[in-house]
């Protein structure tokens, strides 16, 4: 069968995967201007979450993800009324560093909690493998790519339709103007939180069906996250689409036809090349001014 | 013409403005506000009545912005008070202000530039929950021709003059009972111009009251019935639009001297 | 401040001779080396404000090169550090160059993302071991000459020492006119490109300094383990936890990252005893909760937590070594015959559609005092940010003459066309809060032809007298040790133009100097730019304010819409129907 073929499908699901754990990111960094280094860390408590609820209490993937779900909800709430909140409108120092002490809590309370070792589950419904475009991929793969459509169309609709999303977009845009219109900044701040983390646990439940976890799981992804961010734009839903979606065709196709060892330099590379030419993203614009 | 302030050197007092304010929309007393350790306001004291169209003017840094971004709660007042229809408004959060009844157009750009005409415009109503807004907006972009033309695109493909007149236009969705418009022709060509004025003219017949700023004072002051000079953050001079426009000193300060 | 460093240090170097506990030893040997990467950290994050998460390659690098340089070639670390220092600066500055163009996130994400990279390469590459990693040669155990020993007194002085130079270097940096540089860059780099420094001239320098000392913590540290690997030396997370002491302790000052590796490496020896799970990461969990904190609440770090709890607060800057002030009494002969300074000819910009300036022609002769008036948006302010480099025309051209001839200033870098003469002022005031009003004063020295080693000594006897007769000037004296944040507007306003006239520019832009000040202060002002102009200076002015403008202008140019509609002497454009309709409305 013709490799590149394999290397493209495969990207491409990877890349929708990819794609999906990042639009959280890429939403707080358009709407509240934060740049969250700890966004990975969010996932990772997500899949052991997910973990507890089908190898502890029994329940099924699909019951344990609302209730996952919900709880990253929460924690972007309360992350954002706690931490985010006393930060915002800082230095950029204090924002970095903020973000990266959560990164350490995070991980090493996973560490502290569960220890070093690697869990997963398996899904039934999801063993086996199907066929895209005549490519075999693994069916709980794809189950996480069609999660990562689903996820994008709903947020998609709640942007584009509603007028709450319009609210979030417009703050995003201009907090003063927006504020100006009657709009509570804050409120959208929360929300913006609180669906990033959301996201992030969506990505998280399906990303345990193919990919065991351990606390130090966000390591592999903060970079692909940056990159699916940098290289299609913040401040859109559909920025992070496209470039997690590159980044994961860069990883599959170098991946399969160069040289498998180095598929993380080449996504790096790629990462680089982007801040180097074009810092506002494929998409993107240069946000306020 | 409502020629009832008096021409003085001085800010009226707090006491005059208390019994002012027994008729006014918006009150303004002894305001103190600014940024950081930055005293900008240093006592302002103004009023406004239902249905009138009033004029701050004065030099660069005068604290003219400072004053309505005290008003609409962008800032926080340091002292003094602020009602509006006899309801303090210290303290409040712009939402909330808005809610009250007063509308802001912030100097400069505050379209959404990569929202539609039809998103600003929804968005202009964000804050009202009845079930007229869809009609309320096309009635507004009959009114407004080149709007409707437009109303698909983002607002950023918009010409200045364009997006002044679509910010002009939200406050009419809102009908507020004051609007504050900051600088509303800066940067605008004389056709513009005479645009904005005619619709701050239908502000005023539909009873909207109107607090605006402006340094292009001539055309605002003709167009207003009242204004206040400020300097150094506090008022120097008070009077009808006409009065301040014929006022020696004032004339020569900040009207370039001739007729 | 010295004197304690010096202190603790003859402390620290005893402390072997007391303490016998290797446990609480070898703690301290990695609080050097540590501290010495943090303090390396500190010299390119702290001074120069940019922030590296990528800082373990270069500890990586330098580890590796030593360690290479000794295994294969049989060269002595003693020799190999430095060569390692060396090769890893020259890379730092391969990397800095096109890095530094990034601000805010991006720089750290580029770092991350290099380090990340590296490391990746490493992992792969079977020269230097792959993931396998490299093993010192313990063959040459107890021979000085190969830095390898068995007992850990010898490492704990290496370390100390390495820890002490880097403390030095920020001390040092902290004191020459090169930490104002950068102090002032981290603050507002445009205000300070406007000054003449050239910003990144001096970040790479910082640059390559940090990697440099990093790279030698690298090399003794693996001198120390005598194992290296991708993993450790290399990770990713140990870039974090330079910048997070450096953070953690205080940016920007000597003491904080010195404190900041203490305190966190201790705590994690402690934690690790104490819990007894230090590989169950509660060190970091600690380290995690406490960043938060500190960075929420205390943005400058355990430092700024003393001062505020005021129970310490730092001796103000040196330099207060003052002459009285003497009058030097701006000699510079006679008045220059009216040749023309500036030429502006057809300059246009646009942003989008939009025409902010339209074909503007302007010409400012040597010692006038031309004013430029107009309504908000007719370009005024854009002009000056197209003259002085910060915003690129779209068209025209823009000369500025010399005595060494034209000199095209279109296309050239703010610090570049400040250099040539050309002093502005900002609409909005941009001084730099953090730094004294002395320091505003002597950082606004003449920048042209300045070598690099003459950025690392203190400014010279002859620009303190100056920057002392300028205090007097603006009569800010007695706030010349007070941070520019504490002075009110109208100081703020003198305290800008004062900055600006430091080095005697020949031509000055003013952008609105009276707005928003009171009346003293106005005439003040005017009095100053007259007695500026009398002594040689020219000046081209943007101001509102008509009364002040006509009284100073020997020219106006009224500009509306982005072109200039009138020109000529202040009575002309008063009595011009056309300006005044546009100014001041029909």
């Amino acid at each position: 069968m013709n490799l590149l073929l394999i290397a493209v499908v495969q990207g491409l699901v990877m890349g929708l995967v990819y794609a999906l754990v990042s639009l959280g990111l890429g939403l707080i960094w358009g709407v509240v201007d934060v740049v969250n280094f700890a966004h990975a860390e969010y996932m990772m408590w997500a899949m052991y979450a997910t973990y507890f609820a089908v190898a502890g209490l029994h329940l099924d993937l699909l019951a344990a993800l609302p209730i996952v779900v919900a709880l990253g909800f929460l924690a972007g709430l309360c992350t954002y009324i706690v931490l985010i909140r006393r930060i915002m409108g800082g230095p950029a120092v204090t924002q970095i560093f903020t973000t990266f002490g959560l990164l350490f809590f995070l991980r090493y309370s996973a560490f502290a909690a569960f220890g070093p070792d690697f869990r997963g589950i398996t899904w039934p419904p999801a063993s086996g493998s199907v066929l895209i475009l005549g490519v075999p991929v693994s069916t709980a793969q794809a189950d996480a790519a069609l999660a990562a459509l689903i996820t994008f169309g709903l947020l998609h609709a709640l942007l584009q339709w509603t007028k709450t999303g319009k609210a979030l977009q417009a703050t995003a845009q201009n907090p003063a103007a927006a504020l100006a219109l009657g709009i509570e900044v804050e409120w959208m701040y929360m929300l913006a939180w609180g669906l990033s983390i959301a996201t992030a646990a969506v990505g998280g439940v399906f990303l345990l069906t193919f990919y065991q976890v351990s606390p130090t799981v966000g390591d592999a992804f903060l970079l692909l996250m940056f990159a699916s961010v940098v290289l299609g734009g913040f401040g859109s839903v559909l920025g992070p689409l496209l470039g997690g979606v590159v980044i994961g065709l860069v990883e599959s196709v170098a991946g399969n036809l160069v040289s498998p060892t180095f598929k993380l330099a080449f996504v790096f590379a790629a990462l680089l090349l982007v801040l180097f030419l074009r810092p506002g993203g494929l998409l993107g614009q240069e946000r306020r001014g | 013409m409502g020629v009832d302030g008096h021409a003085g050197d001085r800010a009226v007092s707090a006491r005059a403005a208390e019994a002012a304010a027994g008729r006014a929309l918006l009150a303004v007393g002894d305001l103190h506000a600014g940024y950081g350790g930055q005293e900008v306001l240093r006592g302002v004291t103004l009023c406004v009545r239902p249905g009138e169209v009033v004029c701050v003017i004065g030099p660069n840094g005068a604290g003219k912005s400072t004053l309505l971004k005290t008003i609409f709660g962008f800032l926080r007042a340091t002292q003094g008070a602020i009602t509006f229809d006899g309801v303090s408004l210290v303290g409040r959060r712009p939402p909330e202000i808005l809610r009250c009844g007063i509308t802001y157009v912030p100097q400069g750009i505050s379209t959404l530039p990569n929202l539609s005409v039809d998103d600003n415009l929804r968005l202009a109503a964000y804050v009202r929950r009845d079930r007229r807004v869809r009609d309320d907006i096309e009635r507004l972009l009959d009114a407004f021709p080149a709007l409707r033309a437009r109303r698909r695109l983002r607002a950023r493909t918009l010409s200045g003059g364009e997006r002044r007149i679509l910010e002009i236009a939200r406050v009419l969705l809102l009908d507020p009972r004051l609007v504050l418009l900051d600088e509303p022709t800066i940067g605008l060509s004389g056709a513009a111009v005479e645009f904005i004025y005619e619709k701050v003219g239908e502000f005023r017949r539909r009873g909207l009251a109107v607090l605006l700023v402006e340094q292009n004072a001539r055309t605002a002051l003709r167009h207003s019935q009242r204004a206040y000079v400020l300097e150094q953050g506090r008022v120097r001079f008070e009077g009808g639009g006409e009065e301040i426009l014929q006022h020696p000193e004032v004339r020569r300060a900040y009207l370039g001297g001739r007729a | 401040m010295t004197a304690v460093g010096a202190a603790v240090g003859v402390l620290l170097a005893l402390l072997p001779l007391a303490v016998h506990n290797a446990y609480f030893i070898n703690g301290m040997i990695l609080v050097f080396i540590y501290g010495t990467a943090a303090e390396a950290w500190n010299l390119l994050g702290g001074y120069a404000g940019q922030l590296s998460f990528g800082h373990a390659v270069f500890f990586g690098l330098g580890a590796y090169t030593s360690t290479m340089l000794l295994a294969q070639a049989g060269i002595s670390p003693w020799l190999g550090m430095w060569a390692a220092a060396g090769l890893v600066a020259a890379v730092s500055l391969v990397v800095g160059l096109p890095t530094f163009r990034l601000r805010r996130h991006y720089f750290a994400l580029a770092t991350l993302a290099l380090a990340e990279l590296v490391r990746v390469l490493f992992l792969n590459w079977n020269l230097v071991g792959a993931a396998v990693g490299l093993y010192l040669p313990v063959r040459l155990m107890n021979q000085p000459w190969a830095m390898i020993w068995n007992t850990k007194t010898p490492y704990y002085y290496i370390a100390l020492a390495l820890f002490a130079a880097a403390c030095g270097a920020g001390a040092w940096v902290g004191r020459v006119r090169l930490g104002l540089y950068l102090r002032a860059v981290d603050e507002d780099e445009d205000a300070a490109a406007a000054l003449g420094i050239p910003a990144l001239r001096y970040k790479l320098l910082m640059m390559g300094a940090s990697a440099a000392f990093t790279a030698l913590a690298g090399s003794v540290f693996a001198q120390y383990v005598l194992y290296i690997d991708p993993s450790t030396v290399l990770d990713p997370l140990r870039s974090v936890l330079f910048a997070i002491m450096a953070l953690f302790g205080g940016r920007g000052t000597v003491a904080g990252p010195a404190i900041g590796a203490g305190f966190l490496i201790l705590l994690s020896q402690y934690l690790g005893g104490a819990l007894g799970g230090f590989g169950r990461g509660y060190d970091y969990v600690v380290y995690g909760l406490l960043i938060m904190w500190i960075a929420a609440y205390e943005p400058r770090g355990l430092l700024g937590l003393v001062q505020r709890l005021r129970l310490w607060r730092p001796a103000p800057a040196p330099g207060a070594e003052v002459q009285p002030p003497a009058h030097d009494g701006d000699a510079r002969g006679p008045r220059p015959a009216p040749a023309p300074l500036l030429e502006v000819a057809g300059l246009a910009k646009r942003f989008g559609g939009l025409r902010a300036l339209d074909g503007v022609d302007l010409e400012v002769r040597r010692g006038e005092i031309v004013g430029i008036l107009g309504p908000n948006g007719a370009g005024k302010s854009t002009l000056f940010d197209c003259i002085t480099g910060y915003l690129p025309a779209s068209g025209g051209r823009i000369m500025l003459h010399r005595a060494g001839g034209p000199r095209v200033l279109s296309g050239r870098p703010p610090h570049w066309i400040a250099q040539q003469g050309l002093a502005r002022t900002f609409q909005l005031i941009r001084v730099f809060p953090g730094l004294t009003v002395l320091e505003h004063l002597l950082i606004g020295q003449e920048h042209r032809g300045e070598s690099i080693a003459a950025a690392l000594r203190p400014s010279p006897p002859a620009v303190r007298r100056r920057a002392e007769i300028l205090l007097q000037f603006v009569a800010l004296e007695a706030h010349r040790d007070a941070p520019a944040a504490a002075l009110s507007y109208g100081q703020q306003k003198l305290l800008a133009f004062a900055m600006a006239l430091v080095r005697r520019p020949p031509l000055m832009l003013l952008d609105e100097p009276v707005a928003g000040v009171n009346l003293t202060v106005v005439e003040r002002l005017k009095d100053y730019i007259r007695t500026q102009n009398e002594a040689g200076t020219t000046f081209l002015v943007i101001e509102h304010n008509m009364d002040a403008l006509m009284a100073l202008a020997d020219r106006l140019y009224f500009m509306a819409n982005g072109r200039v509609v009138v020109e000529g002497p202040p009575e002309a454009i008063q009595q011009s129907d056309e300006a005044l309709n546009l100014y001041y409305g029909r």
